[in-house]
């Protein structure tokens, strides 16, 4: 494989688990617009850690993920009682307002005798843990689809268990919900504190893979294409969102030369395909007989 | 388990769906609730399961007041209903429907499910069931919960007479033994197939109570139902 | 110290005019199809683009001008109400909401494949000088933005209540289900509320680049972060509330980038919009919740 590949299929990791951390959310009916908000989060938490810090790359990472958790939970308690496109437009501006205190942000730190650090608008360069500690690209696009192996795991234990049907409750009706005895806003503070962890382990990934973040790549069309991925792949399973990744990273790829097209191509997929397949390709009765069907060949 | 509710009052944006309601409920008894439509059954109902709060008086489960309890609360305690128009979760397999509900395994579940004759539909989308199937999901998922007390709403409602019976038989057999059930139906021969006792609301207020066939002949009661005429030359 | 308070008031309401009539777009169109159009900013710019365009390329005044950015906006309007409205009338709110965010995309890239570059110039209205009030400052084009927002709203209110076209307006907002039932062409009747709303965004529009003179690349997201913070704080219920979170949009900025610069300037403008959410989903006018709630309710 060569090194361009391996970092495409490394992007392709890591935008699968920011995908997942909004499919979550999904799940329990809410539309977040704002995961973006802790994929940056997690960044500069990851950086900061490694390249300030002098920590190693996991507890760095799993420091991030302990971010995004707080982080988004801590959004979530004000928020509970919106839904719909309140809550939407709550995620909206709490990601814009992330994103610009960012850009505020100045945390500088000699190292080696360099300043290094968050420097606001300047962004966060030098994260350099993975080219100093001789990780090699392969390595480190493995090691991102090892986590990935495990958070689908993990999504498909909770559907098998009763956990992952009763999110899908909540997510269709949460007044029905609450009668058959769910306690909704646990389930959905929860869901939110996983997400969180998620997006900003995928942001702690990135940073690293990239050694260069701004404020700026967290924007709102980062987060809508966060959003994207599980609406075109589907919603029926874990599978869906990285479908999603898949499509439109693969779309890039291949139409190299139309590159520049390529928003208009994939924004108009996505309203054909909420037209036609409002829960995406993978939908909750194909995931069924997919399920089905692989139980029977095993 | 003993349900009752104390002086209930109930506003819904200025009009008054429940007047001052005293109502008990002994342990494993089942009452049948009657009257004309809009006159408060399933706000009644609701209030019972927690969705509309009291805007006054009490509610009362085994003793306990539950006035201010959430409904996941109240269900947790034991209070299970199904929905008049009835809702099931579409996005969800027959059997996670079921299964899914607080108390209840996988193996509960599929028993459940053959109770109430859907046992071969485990693994259809919910969203397949036609309507009386659907009916039957939402008794399933009720009964999941393993509840001591069922608030049914118009169990029967849009059901054709056969479908009816085979309501009446399958709630005699699966749902009521055991129970404190509260029945709101419009069909007087389901209430007097599975009530021994009834209470009749009008515009809010309960206006009537006692034992089915007594109520039947009250020329009050019919007046409310009948608008005063005899049924036969109506 | 008054006087600066003043000074930055007075801006603020200029601009909020502006951000007013935005906010009068959404609010519109919301009350119609009861979800949130996220393609209204981009709607916006398309409208402003295709006034660049045509003095670009004949070098037309204000007036011209004017009229392109109107028409731009209508086409793109209409464009967004059939991709993401009407084929999805009976789906849920945030199916639309999505797709009109996916189409929103769609239309930036093309507006700034059209016209690539960062800024482009855009002929004012009239001439930027400023008339001494006292101690006070005050830009004619200014006042000339809060004259035509004020003839702009005085004509919606007078639409939207005193016609028959308004009556069906309302009376679908209320419930599109009966309307249809009583023969007001459901259909018919959302399309020209898009239509009205983009050609009152795109006077907005207009409004705007006149008096900054230039249009930039990123004039869509601009406007559709500003007139959904404009709506969503005056509640999305009724078209006053839009005028009033518009206002008050403008002031808040206003008084915001002359204490800190134009980064705390749009912070200031989030946090407002996420702190009216929390505290108040309903916004000034305190109406789309009490809807919300009834009818997860009546389901039951």
């Amino acid at each position: 494989m060569d090194a361009f590949m391996v970092g495409v299929v490394a992007n392709i990791g890591m935008m699968a688990l920011l995908a997942l951390s909004a499919y979550l959310l999904l799940l329990v009916g809410e539309v977040s617009f704002g995961q973006q908000a802790f994929f940056g989060i997690g960044a500069y938490a990851a950086g900061i850690a490694t390249a300030l810090w002098g920590w190693p790359l996991a507890p760095a990472i799993l420091f991030a993920a302990l971010a995004g958790a707080v982080g988004q939970f801590g959004v979530a308690l004000p928020t509970l009682r919106l839904r719909g496109f309140h809550f939407s437009v709550a995620t909206l501006a709490f990601a814009e307002a992330v994103r610009i205190l960012l850009e505020l942000f100045h945390y500088r730190r000699p190292v080696d005798g360099h300043l290094m650090g968050p420097d606001g608008e300047h962004g966060f360069r030098d994260v350099r843990y993975i080219f100093d500690n001789g990780i090699g690209a392969l390595d480190y696009m493995l090691g991102i689809w090892l986590l990935l192996a495990l958070v689908l795991a993990a999504f498909a234990f909770l559907e098998r268990s009763r956990i992952g049907p009763r999110l899908r409750m909540i997510g269709e009706d949460d007044v029905l919900a609450a009668l058959n005895g769910i306690d909704v806003i646990r389930y959905r503070l929860v869901a939110s504190a996983g997400a969180g962890a998620l997006a900003a382990c995928a942001g702690g990934l990135y940073i690293h893979s990239v050694t260069y973040v701004e404020p700026g790549v967290f924007s709102v069309m980062l987060g809508v294409h966060t959003l994207a991925y599980g609406l075109i792949g589907g919603l029926g399973t874990a599978f869906g969102p990285l479908l999603g990744v898949l499509i439109d990273i693969g779309f890039l790829e291949t139409l190299h030369g139309l590159s520049q097209y390529r928003m208009i191509v994939f924004g108009g997929l996505v309203a054909l395909l909420l037209i036609l397949r409002p829960r995406g390709l993978l939908d909750e009765p194909l995931a069924n007989r997919l399920g089905r069907w692989l139980g029977r060949v095993r | 388990m003993r349900l009752a509710l104390e002086g209930a009052r109930l506003r819904c944006g200025g009009h008054v769906v429940l007047d001052s309601i005293d109502l008990e409920i002994g342990d494993g008894e089942v009452l049948g609730l009657v009257g004309p439509n809009g006159s408060g059954k399933s706000s009644l109902i609701n209030a019972l399961s927690g969705i509309y709060p009291l805007s006054a008086g009490r509610l009362l489960i085994d003793g306990v007041d539950a006035t201010s309890w959430p409904p996941h609360r109240i269900a947790a305690h034991g209070v299970a209903r199904t929905v008049q128009n009835t809702r099931v979760f579409e996005r969800l397999t027959v059997l996670d429907n079921v299964r899914a509900v607080r108390g209840c395994g996988r193996a509960g579940a599929e028993a459940l499910l053959e109770d109430v004759g859907l046992g071969d539909l485990g693994h259809a989308m919910a969203a397949t069931l036609g309507f009386a199937q659907r009916r039957r999901l939402d008794l399933a998922r009720a009964l999941a919960q393993e509840p001591r007390a069922l608030l049914l709403d118009e169990p029967s409602a849009a059901l054709t007479a056969a479908e009816t019976d085979a309501m009446i038989d399958l709630l005699a057999r699966v749902a009521l033994p055991g129970r404190t059930v509260i029945v709101i139906e419009h069909k007087i021969h389901l209430i007097a197939a599975l009530c021994p006792r009834m209470a009749v609301l009008d515009m809010g207020r309960k206006v009537a109570e006692g034992p089915v066939a007594a109520l039947c002949e009250d020329e009050s009661v019919r007046a409310i139902y009948f608008g005063g005429r005899d049924p036969e030359h109506a | 110290m008054w006087v600066d308070l003043f000074q930055n008031t007075i801006e603020g309401m200029a601009n909020g005019s502006a951000y007013a009539l935005m906010a009068l777009g959404f609010t519109l169109m919301f009350g119609v199809v009861g979800k949130l159009n996220l393609a209204y900013g981009a709607v916006l710019m398309v409208g402003v683009y295709a006034g660049v365009y045509v003095h670009l390329e004949w070098q037309a005044g204000w007036a011209a001008s004017a009229v392109a950015v109107v028409l731009g906006a209508v086409v793109a309007g209409i464009y967004v109400e059939r991709t993401c409205f009407a084929p999805m009338r009976h789906g849920a709110a945030i199916t639309s909401m999505v797709a009109s965010f996916a189409i929103w995309m769609q239309l930036e890239e093309a507006a700034t494949l059209a016209l690539p570059r960062h800024s482009y110039p855009f002929p004012s209205l009239v001439e930027g000088t400023v008339i001494h009030l006292g101690p006070l400052l005050l830009r004619r084009d200014h006042l000339v933005m809060l004259a035509v927002a004020l003839v702009v709203m005085a004509a919606l209110e007078w639409l939207v209540r005193g016609s028959r076209f308004g009556l069906g307006l309302r009376a679908i907002a209320e419930n599109p289900r009966a309307a249809g039932f009583v023969g007001r062409n459901v259909e018919r009747t959302l399309f020209f509320a898009f239509v009205l709303a983009s050609a009152v965004g795109g006077v907005a529009g207009w409004l705007v680049a006149s008096a900054d003179q230039h249009v930039s690349a990123m004039f869509g997201m601009w406007a559709t972060f500003k007139g959904l913070i404009a709506a969503m704080l005056g509640g999305l219920g009724s078209l006053r509330g839009a005028v009033a979170g518009g206002l008050l949009l403008g002031v808040v900025e206003a008084h915001a980038l002359w204490l800190a610069g134009p980064q705390i300037r749009d912070l200031c403008a989030y946090l407002l919009l996420f702190l009216l959410l929390i505290l108040r989903p309903g916004g000034l006018s305190g109406q789309a919740r009490i809807q919300r709630d009834a009818a997860a309710y009546g389901r039951l």
